[in-house]
């Protein structure tokens, strides 16, 4: 087994572990966390990618990818985050079920 | 047949939004408002321009900075990216003009709601035009990565834009929006990253050319498509969808629910009928049909049960998102059938995008003047709001696919689509979903004729979102009676044969 293919394989097993945890855990940081676990499987796939020319020769365009990806992960934790501190400061929740549980969350 | 175009009219199509939007941002609320309405009209005079040149002269392409693909992003200019840049600049103009009247100062408004609505505007415009320029970048990169970006910019400014409110609920929806759009943008990227791992190439029109069916084809198409189909709210992943839209401002309701959904339902049918044709399976677009006849049932179903109107409109979008989805399993028929169904689903979604911007302008207007949107309250508003009731009935019509109305003329397109490849079971479903439409159109209508009860307070209505609500409603009658000229932009540099409806069009 190649290495490419082996860090391909472990970029997917990370973005199934980010996507298993976005689904079973409800408070909003593990779901943000997870995230970009998910977003890390995908730049790690990306970055094996780089190494498809036969000449050894690392291949820029994934590297690119990644990079832009990176800033674009960076922006939406810090913009879902912020909307997080927000709900918090208005419910005192920190997950879609606690918001609704209470009495004040039944009237949405 | 595509040529190098000298002219850069379409990269300020994209440039100017933004460059508006960072503008707007630093210059203020009435500053703000000021640039942007004026953005909104130069970019529909720019678009209306790119639409005639690629008329006259065919589809063409742009390579940004000179940088042609495979190493730059080109731009590409056909009749379908023409089309929905055109119209995403007619329902924004009337978006615009709507949003100029709505985050005024309200007389007879306490002064801190004032204040409130003063805020909003202020973030409006910059949010607005940043989800405006996303989407001109979406409909005009032929680049699947420089497009995950462009899906990003608009996904973001439409969080935001939910999020405008700053009430518990609407950041709920933000936040759940913010989750389930994210997860869609991710699983999309993953996509592209297995097609680059096969093909080495980003570009749309090179992917074309050699794409081959396999594993790593279908694993990168299945993400994709699955990607999209939760970022365009389809059944089963549509449950975000009515509190996202109907929680959020009028003006923000109307762009979501017009504009943000066709955008990644273009971007879907982009991909499967140009560049993924033969290596898609027949079996995955009657999965999507029928994902859409449920949604088209189950929408129009809950739309019934709503007590509130823009609960009952975003229902609605859920609803007419499966209508869109029908293109997908008509679309796999004959050649005959191709044509109708290819042009009557991006009709539809054209008519859609008029008629929900119409409808949820109309809600806010009535909203503004109320202080509610409950559906059994509405007696008598006939009477006092006679225009925006009037545009609400023109956007219904469309809505429901009464002659002579956008809606009709897409619904008529996929119901011969349906009928020409055989599967009836569509045509039944496409009138199902209509009866079910004119009943929860014709139920608000209903109550607004009844007299109304005395001694009710109401605001008084700006001028200027009374007649954008109208001129919006009017755009999605106007599709039906000119749909001559729509459709002979589609048909430009078509990837589906178009011969069939020759007789149709004339």
């Amino acid at each position: 087994m190649s290495t490419a293919i082996l860090y391909s394989i472990t970029g997917i097993i990370i973005f199934t572990v980010g996507l298993r945890g976005l689904v079973i855990y409800t408070h909003f940081l593990r779901k943000v966390l997870a995230i970009n676990v998910m977003g890390t499987g995908i730049f790690m796939f990306l970055i094996a990618l780089a190494n498809r020319n036969s000449n050894g020769m690392p291949d820029p365009i994934p590297h690119a990818m990644v990079l832009t990806g990176i800033v674009v992960a960076v922006s939406a934790t810090a913009f879902i985050l912020a909307l997080v501190v927000r709900l918090h400061a208005a419910t005192g929740h920190t997950s879609f079920e606690a918001i609704h549980n209470d009495d004040r969350g039944a009237k949405l | 047949m595509t040529q190098i175009i000298a002219s850069h009219a379409s990269v300020w199509t994209i440039m100017l939004p933004f460059l508006s939007g960072v503008l707007c941002f630093m210059a203020g609320r009435r500053i703000g408002t000021l640039i942007g309405v004026v953005t909104a009209f130069i970019l529909t005079i720019l678009t209306l321009n790119l639409g005639v040149s690629v008329f006259q002269s065919g589809p063409s392409r742009y390579a940004i900075g000179g940088w042609s693909s495979p190493l730059g992003i080109d731009i590409h200019l056909d009749g379908l990216s023409v089309l929905m840049l055109g119209f995403t600049a007619i329902v924004g103009t009337c978006i615009s003009m709507y949003a100029f009247g709505y985050f005024k100062d309200r007389k007879g408004l306490k002064k801190e709601k004032n204040k409130h609505y003063a805020k909003m505007g202020t973030y409006f415009w910059p949010l607005w035009f940043f989800a405006w320029g996303g989407l001109n970048v979406l409909f005009l990169s032929s680049d699947i990565f420089n497009i995950y970006v462009a899906l990003e910019i608009v996904s973001f400014s439409a969080i935001a834009l939910v999020a405008l409110k700053g009430s518990v609920d609407a950041l709920l929806s933000a936040t759940r929006y913010f989750f389930l759009t994210l997860l869609g943008s991710l699983v999309y990227l993953f996509g592209v990253g297995f097609l680059y791992s096969a093909y080495g190439v980003l570009d749309l029109g090179l992917l074309e050319t050699v794409i081959r069916p396999g594993m790593i084809s279908t694993v990168a198409i299945t993400l994709m498509t699955l990607g999209l189909i939760i970022k365009t709210a389809l059944f089963p992943i549509h449950f975000w969808l009515p509190p996202a839209h109907a929680n959020a401002p009028a003006p923000v309701s109307a762009i979501l629910s017009g504009l943000v959904v066709m955008g990644s339902f273009y971007l879907l049918v982009r991909l499967w009928f140009e560049t993924f044709t033969g290596v898609i399976m027949p079996v995955a677009g009657q999965l999507l049909g029928v994902l859409g006849a449920i949604a088209i049932l189950g929408g129009a179903l809950q739309a019934l049960r709503q007590s509130r109107l823009k609960m009952m409109l975003a229902y609605s979008t859920v609803a007419q998102i499966g209508y869109m989805f029908l293109l997908f399993p008509l679309l796999a028929g004959n050649s005959i059938g191709q044509g109708f169904a290819w042009g009557g689903g991006i009709y539809f979604s054209i008519s859609h995008a008029c008629a929900k911007a119409a409808a949820f302008m109309v809600a806010g207007s009535i909203m503004y003047a109320l202080g509610h949107d409950r559906i059994k309250d509405f007696r008598g508003l006939a009477q006092r709001f006679p225009i925006g009731v009037f545009a609400f009935a023109l956007a219904g019509m469309s809505l429901m696919g009464l002659p002579p109305s956008g809606g009709f003329i897409g619904k008529w397109m996929l119901l011969k689509a349906a009928m020409l490849t055989g599967q009836w079971w569509y045509a039944l479903l496409i009138v199902a979903g209509s009866i079910l439409a004119a009943c929860y159109i014709f139920r608000v209508l209903e109550i607004t004729l009844k007299a109304a009860n005395p001694g009710e307070k109401a605001l008084h209505i700006p001028l200027r979102m009374q007649l954008s609500s109208l001129a919006m409603s009017f755009f999605a009658i106007l599709l039906g009676l000119a749909a001559t000229i729509p459709l002979e932009i589609l048909k430009i540099d078509s990837p589906v044969f178009f011969q069939s409806m020759e007789g149709f069009i004339k």
